[in-house]
């Protein structure tokens, strides 16, 4: 063993405290999971009511349930990889390709929706502000998210701030099927399409927070 | 590691410098004699105490930790290319050395039969390997010494990079 690593090891050693245990990192993504719902749902819901009737259309039509559902499950996947891959070696890669496999099969719905919509087309209950409010929710729970995860100790940061800002950024896209208006075309244009730019938003900040350390 | 966690100095100690040599030998059986090998280790441990909170009792400690050892070892190897990169760029004939010390560099990884990892690359990306990251020629020294473009020399470095931390990856999957 070198002299330096001999050093280094007294030094790291020196007044050794014991470690605080931090939660388990898939209870900490589900718990960020509910409450990025809940801060969503709540501002979203002040701001505006949602959709009179989204919630009785769910139940009674199986297609706008299953795009629901879907959207639904691959957030909650894809933030419970994230929070698990702040832990080295923790998180099952697997698990990430079900989440992003359900991601894209949630907007392979909308996609299908422009022939086949799940409910007809129409304007009601439209927000006016509907694209601009996903990055606004999105913002603060990937941010939020990231620090989270920073309390562990992430190998992958881009990858990480991936995740939690395209899991962050599915959930106010998902709420508007409920809060906004009904078209697949509206919601592949304004609903979808702020969550690749939420994404590359949190990886060019990112970047340049790191660039700047 | 329990006692480690718990605050016990000198387990921790005793941990951390067994450690220490593990990676050494690590780091020497998958790259060989390179140069960078002993703060890449010093590295490793720095990043082992900074995680040592996420390591979870119960679990298995050798996918946790070289988990940390394999990306300190490609983040080290991607400095190295930058440092390489911007140290040489004001060196002016490195002709005539490159030569011989590219072909010691080679020789000596195979006789040792270390540096598995460089050994299972493909012959040309061993070679921008050997050129950019052992001798620590710039990109457009390497590409001068093997007669090609700097684009394809940046194109076989990175590739040659990926494959590694590939590798890197997979045998610990």
């Amino acid at each position: 063993m070198t002299e330096d690593r001999e050093h280094l090891i007294k030094r790291l050693t020196r007044d050794l405290q014991p470690v605080r245990m931090p939660w388990s990192p898939v209870r900490a993504g589900l718990l960020w999971w509910i409450s990025t719902w809940v801060f969503v749902t709540g501002i979203a819901f002040v701001l505006e009511p949602p959709r009179s009737g989204a919630l009785i259309q769910a139940a009674t039509h199986g297609q706008f349930l299953l795009e629901s559902v879907l959207g639904l499950v691959a957030a909650l996947v894809i933030a419970v990889f994230a929070f698990g891959d702040s832990i080295p070696a923790n998180a099952r890669r697997a698990m990430l390709q079900v989440g992003l496999v359900l991601a894209a099969a949630w907007i392979l719905a909308y996609v299908i929706g422009l022939e086949y919509p799940a409910l007809t087309p129409s304007m009601a209950g439209k927000r006016p502000h509907c694209f601009l409010e996903i990055f606004v929710y999105a913002v603060p729970v990937s941010l939020a998210g990231i620090y989270l995860c920073g309390r562990y100790y992430v190998l992958a940061p881009v990858r990480t701030t991936a995740l939690i800002s395209l899991a962050a950024a599915m959930v106010p896209a998902l709420l508007m099927q409920f809060a906004c208006m009904y078209d697949p075309a509206h919601i592949l244009s304004h609903h979808i399409l702020p969550i690749p730019m939420v994404v590359a938003a949190a990886i060019v900040v990112h970047r340049l927070v790191l660039w700047t350390r | 590691m329990r006692r480690a966690q718990a605050g016990d100095a000198s387990a921790y100690a005793r941990l951390l410098s067994e450690l220490g040599n593990a990676i050494a030998g690590y780091l020497y059986h998958r790259f060989g004699p390179v140069s960078f090998a002993e703060d890449c280790v010093q590295e490793c441990l720095i990043a082992i105490h900074e995680a040592r909170h996420t390591f979870i009792l119960g679990r298995p400690f050798r996918p946790w930790l070289f988990a940390i050892v394999r990306n300190r070892a490609i983040d080290m190897l991607r400095r190295q290319q930058a440092y390489s990169r911007l140290f040489s760029a004001g060196l002016d004939d490195v002709e005539g050395v490159a030569v011989s010390a590219l072909e010691s560099a080679e020789h000596e990884i195979r006789v040792t039969s270390a540096g598995s990892l460089f050994a299972s690359l493909n012959p040309q990306q061993r070679e921008a390997l050997t050129l950019t990251k052992l001798l620590g020629f710039s990109i457009a020294e390497a590409a001068g010494r093997l007669g090609i473009s700097q684009t394809a020399m940046k194109v076989r470095v990175h590739r040659a990079t990926r494959a590694a931390a590939k590798m890197l990856e997979r045998s610990h999957e």
